[in-house]
C-alpha cells in the first residue's frame, strides 16, 4: 500500500486523529511530514518511501526504525497496538524519529490521517505493485561506476531470472535493452548505483538509483544524439546519445529524477499484459 | 510435443560419475537417486553428455547403410569434414570413389552449393537492412540452443536453407530426372560429423521434412572405406572426368562463409558458452553493427563434431592442403545464382519457431511464489555446486525443489546441518 501526498501534515494532527501514544521524539511532534507510506516491506519503504515522509507498519523490529532512518523519514506508526521495544526506541530517540502507537489496523490508520484534511489529492505513484505481496519477487543488485569490464553483468542477471519466471519473451527483451542502457549511463557517467528489480504478475518494476554528478538539463538528455561521453568512453562504443531515449523507448512508463552532483533515480515500469 | 534426439540413455550403465550434469549447457540433466533424469525439452543436442560420458550412457543414434537397402538409388552426400579425415594426399574424388565401392549409387558434393548460397546471403545483406544481425543456420544445435533459452532472437536466424539440404534437393531432382524414377526411391544420405545433424535430419527445427532420408556417422564409415582408399594409388586422379571436382572448404569451417562478407561487419564464434555471450549481447543490443553471425557449438567447427576420426586441428591443416592442390575458384554464375535468389529459390518457406520449454509453472503468478520459493531455499544451501543432490549446480536444485520435482532433503550439507 502506497500513497503520495503532497501536503505536508503535523505530526501532532495525525496524533490526535489516531488516538496516538507519542513513544519517541515527543518534542519533534510540530514538524510536519510531507507524505505517508504504509507498507509491512521494509525493502518497498527503501526503495519507493520518498523523505520526509512517515511510515506505517506493523512490522514491530528495529529493522522499521532503521529502514525509516536510512528512507529520510520522519517518523513511524505502529498499528494495532503493537508495542516497541526498547532497542526501537533508543534508535528513534538518537535519530530523532518520532514514533506513535495506534490500535487500529493500517488501512484505517491510513483512512484516518487521509481524512485530516478534506481536499487532500492522493496520487498513485507508479511504484504502485499489486496488494497481492505474495506474487512479487524482489532483487537488489549493484553496479559500480567506470567499471566497463561488468558493464552489462546487471541487466544479463535480472534477464536470467525473468527468463526463470517464463515472462513473455518481447517484455523480457524491452527489459534487458532497457535495463541496460542505464547500466551503461550508470557505468560511464555515475559513481555506484544500486538496482532493484520487482516482478510481479502484472508488472516489472525496476529502479536504478545512482550517486553521481546527476544530469543538469533532463529534456536536453532525453533527447536522441546527446551525450556527455568523453572521446575514451566513445571510442569504446559506447555514449552515442540513445541511452534515455532507448530507455523511454522500450519501456511502458519511466520517470526520471536527478540532482546536480547528488545522482540520479530512474524507474521504469513494464506491463506484464 | 515429443522431441527426436541424437542419442538414447542406457541407465544401467551410469556409474554416477555426473560429469554429464556438469557438461549440459542446458542443464537438463538430473541423476535424482542414482538414475538419470532427464528433460528432453530442454535438449539441444549438442552431444556434450555423448562427449564426456566415460561408461557410454548416451549413445548416439545413427543409421547404417543397411537401413537404405529399401531404396532403388543410394546418394551419399558428405559433410565437408569427411575429406579431411584421410591426409592431405588423398583426392577428395578418391573418397567418393570409395563410397560408392561400398555401395552408393552416387555421390554428391556440396562445394557448389556453399559457394552459391553465401553469394546470395552476401546479396541478401546488401539489399536488406532488416533484422541484424543474421544468425547462420548451419549448426542445428545452436538453432536448438536459441529456440530453447533465446525465443527472443528467432527472426535473426538465417531463413536461407542451408547447403546439404539444397544439394540434396538438387541431387534428388537430377537423379530422378536421370534415371526416370520417382524421387520416393532414391534415398540421400547425409554423412555427418555429429549428432545434431541426425536430428535436423529427423526432425527439423526449420521444416517440416528434410530433403535427406538418413545419416550415417563419418566414425562408422571410416573403417569402412579406408581399405578402399588404401588400394587406389595416393594422389591419383580419377579417370572419369564425370566424377571430377575442386574441393571447397564449405560451411562447417570456423570463418570460411566469411569469404563475401565485409569482414568488420562479421562475427564468428565457437563453443556453446562463447555464443551463449553473444547472444546476450544481441538481446540487449550490444552488438550494432553486424550483420551476419557465424557460429558452431562446436569448439572446432564440424571438424570439432563427435563422429569424427582425425584430430581437428589436423583436419584443418589437411583442409587446407586439399584447397590448395585440388581446389579452383569457385566458378558459378553470378547472374543465374541472383535469379534464383530473387525467386526464393534459397529460401525456408519459414521461420524457426521458438521451443516452448518449463517455467517455473504454466502462469505467471505461480511462477513468482516459486521464483519466491526458490530464493528462499537457495539461501539453506552451501553453493558448493557438488552434484551429490544430483543437480549440476545450488541454483538448479533450488529451482527443482520450488517446482516440486526435487526434495531439500536431498541436500547432504542441509541434511547434516538439520541432525
Amino acid at each position: 500500500m502506497q500513497e503520495d501526498r503532497n501536503h505536508s501534515i503535523e505530526i501532532t494532527k495525525i496524533k490526535e486523529a489516531l488516538q496516538a501514544n507519542v513513544i519517541a521524539g515527543n518534542c519533534k511532534t510540530g514538524q510536519y511530514v510531507s507524505g505517508i507510506y504504509a507498507s509491512d516491506l521494509m525493502s518497498d519503504v527503501l526503495a519507493y518511501g520518498k523523505s520526509g515522509s512517515i511510515l506505517v507498519t506493523g512490522l514491530n523490529s528495529v529493522q522499521a526504525a532503521i529502514s525509516a532512518y536510512m528512507a529520510e523519514f520522519k517518523g513511524i506508526v505502529f498499528i494495532r497496538s503493537k508495542i516497541p521495544a526498547n532497542d526501537i526506541r533508543k534508535f528513534a530517540e538518537e535519530k530523532g524519529l518520532v514514533i506513535l502507537t495506534t490500535d487500529t489496523d493500517m488501512y484505517e490508520t491510513c483512512v484516518k490521517i487521509a481524512s485530516i484534511e478534506g481536499e487532500i489529492q492522493i496520487t498513485k505513484d507508479i511504484s504502485e505493485l499489486p496488494k497481492r505481496a505474495e506474487n512479487i519477487t524482489t532483487y537488489t543488485f549493484s553496479i559500480d561506476g567506470q567499471d566497463f569490464a561488468s558493464a552489462g553483468m546487471v541487466s544479463t542477471q535480472i534477464k536470467t531470472i525473468l527468463k526463470s519466471i517464463g515472462y513473455d519473451p518481447l517484455i523480457i527483451r524491452r527489459v534487458a535493452i532497457s535495463t541496460y542502457e542505464a547500466e551503461m549511463n550508470v557505468v560511464m557517467h555515475a559513481k555506484r548505483a544500486k538496482v532493484t528489480l520487482k516482478a510481479s504478475d502484472q508488472e516489472i518494476y525496476i529502479i536504478i538509483a545512482d550517486e553521481g554528478k546527476g544530469i543538469e538539463d533532463i529534456e536536453l538528455a532525453m533527447q536522441e544524439g546527446y551525450s556527455t561521453a568523453t572521446e575514451e568512453q566513445r571510442a569504446m562504443g559506447f555514449g552515442a546519445g540513445m541511452g534515455l531515449p532507448n530507455i523511454r523507448k522500450n519501456s511502458d512508463k519511466m520517470n526520471i529524477e536527478s540532482m546536480v552532483n547528488e545522482g540520479t533515480r530512474i524507474e521504469t515500469m513494464f506491463y506484464v499484459k | 510435443m515429443k522431441y527426436y534426439h541424437s542419442h538414447v540413455i542406457i541407465p544401467e550403465k551410469c556409474t554416477g560419475r555426473m560429469k554429464c550434469l556438469r557438461a549440459c549447457p542446458t542443464e537438463a540433466i538430473r541423476l535424482r537417486h542414482g538414475t538419470i533424469t532427464y528433460y528432453d525439452d530442454l535438449c539441444v543436442d549438442c552431444g556434450a553428455c555423448i562427449n564426456v560420458c566415460p561408461e557410454h550412457v548416451f549413445v548416439p543414434m545413427i543409421d547404417e547403410i543397411s537401413d537404405f537397402e529399401k531404396f532403388e538409388f543410394k546418394l551419399a552426400i558428405p559433410s565437408r569434414t569427411l575429406y579431411t579425415q584421410f591426409g592431405s594426399a588423398i583426392h577428395p574424388s578418391l573418397v567418393h570413389q570409395a563410397l560408392k565401392n561400398i555401395g552408393f549409387d552416387a555421390v554428391v558434393d556440396s562445394s557448389r552449393v556453399c559457394h552459391e548460397l553465401m553469394f546470395a546471403i552476401s546479396e541478401h545483406i546488401k539489399t536488406n537492412p532488416k533484422e541484424r544481425p543474421i544468425i547462420s543456420s548451419f549448426c542445428p544445435a545452436l538453432i536448438r540452443l536459441i529456440q530453447v533459452n533465446y525465443p527472443n532472437l528467432m527472426e535473426l536466424i538465417s531463413t536461407f536453407d542451408v547447403p546439404r539440404e539444397i544439394t540434396a534437393k538438387e541431387a534428388k531432382h537430377e537423379y530422378a530426372e536421370k534415371l526416370g524414377i520417382s524421387m520416393s526411391k532414391i534415398g540421400a544420405i547425409y554423412i555427418t560429423s555429429c549428432p545434431a545433424m541426425v536430428v535436423s535430419i529427423k526432425q527439423p527445427a526449420e521444416k517440416e521434412k528434410s530433403w535427406f532420408d538418413g545419416a550415417i556417422a563419418i566414425k562408422d564409415i571410416y573403417n569402412m572405406i579406408l581399405p578402399e582408399l588404401m588400394m587406389v594409388n595416393k594422389g591419383q586422379k580419377p579417370k572419369s572426368t564425370d566424377d571430377y571436382f575442386y574441393y571447397g572448404r564449405g560451411w562447417g569451417e570456423i570463418g570460411h562463409v566469411s569469404q563475401y562478407l565485409d569482414a568488420e561487419r562479421h562475427l564468428t564464434v565457437v563453443g556453446i558458452e562463447n555464443i551463449m555471450n553473444v547472444l546476450n549481447d544481441i538481446e540487449t543490443e550490444k552488438l550494432r553493427n553486424i550483420d551476419y553471425i557465424e557460429a558452431f557449438t562446436c569448439t572446432q567447427g564440424c571438424m570439432g563434431g563427435i563422429f569424427c576420426v582425425e584430430n581437428p586441428y589436423i583436419a584443418r591443416h589437411t583442409a587446407i592442403i586439399l584447397e590448395k592442390n585440388f581446389g579452383e575458384p569457385k566458378s558459378f554464375n553470378e547472374q543465374e545464382v541472383l535469379k534464383k535468389y530473387k525467386e526464393q529459390y534459397y529460401f525456408l518457406g519459414r521461420h524457426v519457431l521458438p521451443r516452448p520449454t518449463r517455467a517455473l509453472a504454466s502462469d505467471i503468478g505461480t511462477s513468482i511464489k516459486r521464483m519466491i520459493q526458490k530464493e528462499r531455499i537457495l539461501v539453506k544451501l552451501p553453493k558448493k555446486d557438488c552434484g551429490l543432490c544430483g543437480a549440476p549446480s545450488c541454483e538448479t536444485f533450488a529451482q527443482d525443489c520450488a517446482r516440486g520435482e526435487a526434495d531439500l532433503s536431498d541436500c547432504i550439507f542441509f541434511k547434516l546441518s538439520t541432525h
